[in-house]
């Protein structure tokens, strides 16, 4: 894998941050990682809120087959966003996504992720993925790597199609911003 | 140093100006400081505050991710504020995740802050600010500013190099505008004072100040123009009301000077009445004393010749209305004495004597005319002494001795029964000066209280019946009052109605050297043998003379009132081995017979043991048998007499047996030596009444008519007395004894002297032509 060096390299930092969490995160791979960065995230990201559903979990999703949400669940226990509690969920159908906040498209496969997020389309998901193409294929969010670090971009049309604001100061972390316009030109 | 008071009023008011409005300004001047200094650290905290917001928020998202680079960046944006030198970014744990620092700035950074909410700290050069950063509040780091406190104090410095300057400005403006606006106050003070300095200095209160302007000086200005009006009216007026003063007090003197002139006529007729009064009080005195005298005069021949005629054979109807005669022409005599004492009295014109006498004397001899009286009215007379007397002194025996006659003769006069009582009281001394108490108790009637202090008054009695029942003039106590009274005494009472009456007076005389005569020195030198005697009186008065007298003569006196201790003490004194060498017994022992206990003493001890000797007041006190049965002494009456008692001692206790019956003797004939006696005297009834009298008692008399005549007769014949009158036509008998005393002619001229010389002291006639 060509993602496994520089995730581990940025690991050793966080790690350097986040004592205690080193041994757990060691095994996970780069999956711990951007659990971590989401979960920070979630902060910066404002759902248009809706009747009832404050009373239910924030669900994230976790879609794509093999990848575990196993280390999602772990990174994000006890974390509550807006209020909400958060709930992680494997999701193998596309019909599963229907009440998720935030589905993380695990899937390197394009059929699938298209699939995927398709069926996002018209929803208020925030869509993560990890995997190069994913901003331009309509995914919200990736994460990218640039050599040692970790990065990541934000596609800003995607999330006002979705109905989602994303923090300024978010957007001035991002290692790129796919405005409306750049959008529109692929 | 100047002291305020002496500065003008000018520089006062300048002075006053200068630092009221350098106070003003310096005050206003430090608030405003004050205010800019703290506006600037409100903006100065204000704008750290507003960079930590900015820098705060924004670095929110570089800390969650921990972006070093993008806080740096967030950080950089401080160089924009001059002032801020310092800025780091903490991560939650206190890490630090970026740190901007001004170029130029040397300090390090912060100690590790973590607080826990804003800190604001000022210290002497920054201000620093320290801020915890949240992230849905949950804290995610802090940040700390730092900015430098350069600017405040150039900003302090500047505003006080720009304030020295406009202080300086703006006091020089002050000063300016007082200058210029002073006169305008000063100036109508200063005119006003002017205008009362030319009031003082001239008096002219017809000046008016100026008009002033401003309300209080303009009020000041009108006051003190009111007060010269006020002033100007005053004086008017008090000019107006001198003039009318002196012109009222020239009336009011006017009116003086007549009301003066008024009293001093009626003062002159005051006098002129006084004066006629007083010449009519004398005419009405000279009247009485010559009445007086007109009338002794025949009332001496009424009574000389009555005497006579009383010794002649008269039938018994003759000789009882002789007798009442003789009764009225003494009474009427008394009255006449009275009034003309009184008369002497009211007039001043008594002098008292000022002679060496003898108190007991004195009361002997007042007691003794009192006593005839006594007797008939059957009353008892006692008297008795008290005290360490000394018996002489010197004053007027014979004014004491009137009073004490008056006072015993009025006792007698209101009581019918029971006794009078003459006390004489030694009461202190001091070697020269001596005062005695004099009372005389009755018996009587005695005086009701309301009438005691009239009785005193002239021509008073008890009450008008009393004069009726007692008769009298009433002149009496009023005479003895007044006498007392120039004696330097005060005559008082006390009295109990029914019960008696006690008149008392105090004396006061200088001692006086005895003067005895030859044959009294005799007497007194045969001094009496000591011995014991027994004195058994009822009254105690009685007992009281007696043993007064005895302990002065050196006897021993033992007392009883009643017949039984008598009779014991005697029974005793025989026990002794003793017995009294001589016992006085008075009569009535309570209503017992004296006669008793001398048969009670005889039946004691043999009769040559005690000499028994009797006394009594009765008037029949005469002997009885008894006297010889019971070898009775001697029979004395009451009230005794000293020379009596102690005659009759001295003979009891020598053992002497030649008893006297009575010590009443009758008048002695004078025998023997028969004197030619000349009788100088222009009455012809004092001619007669002496000459009848003096040729009774065996004289050879021969009668002239005046001084002249007297000294004829004494050249021709030889006389061995001459009674001469005083007041004769042709010589009076002054005249008469100095021609007699100058010839020398005879040296038997004694009492002629002696009543010569009795009229010059007195002034006026002394008759001594009294036929007892």
């Amino acid at each position: 894998m060509a993602g496994c060096g520089p995730a581990m390299l940025l690991l050793v930092l966080l790690g350097g941050f986040i004592p205690g969490r080193v041994d757990a995160q060691t095994s996970s791979g780069p999956d711990r990682a951007e659990a971590i960065y989401l979960k920070k995230m979630l902060s910066f990201v404002q759902w248009p809120t809706g009747p009832g559903l404050s009373e239910e979990a924030f669900r994230v999703c976790v879609a794509g087959g093999y990848r575990s949400s196993y280390v999602f669940a772990e990174e994000m226990r006890g974390t509550k966003v807006e209020g909400r509690k958060i709930e992680v969920r494997s999701v193998r159908k596309e019909e599963s996504l229907k009440n998720c906040q935030v589905v993380f498209v695990g899937t390197p496969e394009p059929k699938q992720r298209a699939r995927i997020l398709e069926s996002a389309k018209g929803t208020q998901m925030l869509t993560v993925g990890d995997n190069a193409g994913f901003l331009e294929a309509g995914g919200i969010l990736e994460f990218t790597y640039a050599g040692s670090t970790m990065q990541f971009a934000i596609n800003l049309r995607a999330a006002k199609n979705a109905g989602l604001k994303i923090d300024a100061r978010l957007l001035a972390l991002a290692q790129r911003v796919l405005t409306e316009k750049e959008a529109m030109g692929i | 140093m100047l002291r305020w008071r002496n500065i003008s009023l000018h520089w006062q008011l300048m002075l006053l100006t200068m630092v009221s409005s350098s106070v003003g300004m310096v005050v206003a001047m430090t608030l405003l400081f004050i205010y800019n200094d703290h506006r600037i650290r409100e903006d100065k905290v204000e704008e750290l505050r507003s960079a930590a917001d900015l820098i705060g928020t924004n670095s929110v998202a570089a800390l969650v991710f921990e972006d070093q680079a993008e806080g740096a960046r967030i950080l950089q944006a401080l160089h924009t504020r001059r002032h801020i030198r310092q800025g780091v970014l903490y991560r939650a744990d206190g890490k630090i995740v970026a740190r901007y620092q001004r170029a130029g700035f040397q300090g390090g950074p912060p100690e590790v802050s973590n607080p826990g909410s804003e800190v604001i700290r000022w210290t002497n050069d920054h201000l620093e600010l320290s801020r915890p950063l949240e992230l849905e509040d949950r804290k995610i780091g802090a940040i700390y500013l730092e900015a430098s406190l350069e600017d405040l104090q150039q900003a302090r410095r500047d505003s006080l190099l720009l304030r020295i300057p406009a202080f300086m400005l703006a006091l020089l403006v002050v000063y300016l505008l007082t200058f210029l606006l002073r006169s305008s106050l000063t100036g109508p003070i200063q005119r006003l004072a002017k205008v009362a300095r030319e009031v003082a200095d001239r008096k002219n209160y017809s000046l008016r100040a100026p008009g002033l302007g401003g309300a209080e000086l303009g009020q000041l200005g009108r006051d003190f123009n009111h007060m010269l009006v006020v002033i100007e009216a005053g004086n008017q007026e008090l000019q107006e009301a001198r003039d009318s003063l002196e012109a009222r007090v020239r009336e009011r003197t006017k009116e003086l000077e007549k009301e003066i002139a008024e009293r001093q006529r009626t003062a002159v007729m005051l006098l002129e009445a006084k004066q006629a009064a007083e010449a009519a009080n004398d005419a009405k005195s000279q009247f009485l004393a010559n009445v007086s005298h007109e009338i002794r005069t025949p009332m001496n021949g009424i009574l000389g010749m009555t005497e006579l005629a009383l010794d002649t054979p008269l039938s018994v109807e003759q000789r009882e209305y002789l007798g009442i005669v003789q009764g009225c022409a003494v009474s009427l005599l008394e009255i006449i004495d009275d009034v003309l004492d009184f008369s002497k009295i009211e007039n001043g014109k008594i002098e008292l004597e000022k002679i060496p006498f003898s108190i007991l004397d004195c009361a002997e001899n007042a007691l003794q005319p009192v006593a005839v009286r006594a007797q008939q009215k059957g009353l008892g007379l006692e008297w008795y002494i008290r005290g360490e007397l000394p018996e002489w002194v010197t004053g007027d025996p014979t004014r004491l001795r009137q009073v004490l006659i008056n006072l015993l003769g009025n006792a007698v006069k209101f009581t019918e029964e029971g006794e009078i009582t003459l006390g004489i009281e030694y009461l202190h001394g001091d070697g020269e000066s001596h005062s005695a108490k004099f009372s005389v108790t009755d018996t009587g009637i005695g005086i009701p209280a309301e009438n005691r202090a009239k009785i005193f008054e002239a021509f008073q009695q008890s009450d008008n019946s009393v004069t009726r029942q007692y008769g009298g003039t009433g002149l009496g106590l009023s005479i003895s009052a007044r006498l007392i009274a120039l004696m330097g005494g005060e005559l008082q009472l006390e009295s109990e109605v029914g019960k008696g009456s006690t008149f008392f007076f105090e004396l006061q005389w200088k001692r006086a050297e005895e003067r005895e005569s030859k044959s009294r020195q005799k007497l007194e030198q045969r001094k009496l043998p000591a011995a014991r005697i027994l004195v058994t009186d009822d009254r105690e008065a009685g007992r009281e003379l007696v043993c007064w007298l005895t302990s002065r003569w050196g006897l021993e006196a033992d007392t009883a009132g009643t017949m039984e201790k008598a009779a014991a003490l005697y029974a005793k004194s025989v026990e002794e081995g003793r017995p009294y060498a001589a016992a006085l017994i008075n009569l009535n022992l309570a209503g017992k017979d004296g006669h008793g206990l001398a048969k009670e003493i005889r039946r004691c001890a043999p009769y040559d043991a005690t000499a028994i000797v009797m006394m009594s007041s009765a008037p029949s006190f005469v002997e009885d048998a008894r006297t010889n049965d019971y070898r009775i002494l001697q029979r004395l009456t009451k009230p005794l007499r000293r020379r009596i008692l102690r005659e009759c001692l001295n003979s009891a206790l020598r053992g002497d047996e030649r008893a006297v019956a009575t010590e009443i003797k009758k008048p002695k004939e004078i025998s023997g030596a028969s004197c030619r006696i000349l009788i100088v005297e222009d009455n012809e009834v004092n001619q007669k009444l002496a000459q009848k009298l003096l040729e009774k008692m065996g004289h050879e008399v021969r009668l002239v008519a005046n001084g002249e005549e007297a000294c004829q007769a004494l050249q021709r014949h030889e006389f061995d007395l001459v009674l001469m009158d005083l007041q004769m036509p042709v010589m009076g008998g002054l005249e008469a004894t100095r021609k007699i005393r100058v010839s020398e002619h005879d040296s038997t001229c004694g009492c002629a002297r002696s009543a010569a010389l009795r009229g010059r002291r007195n002034g006026r006639i002394s008759e001594q032509a009294d036929p007892a």
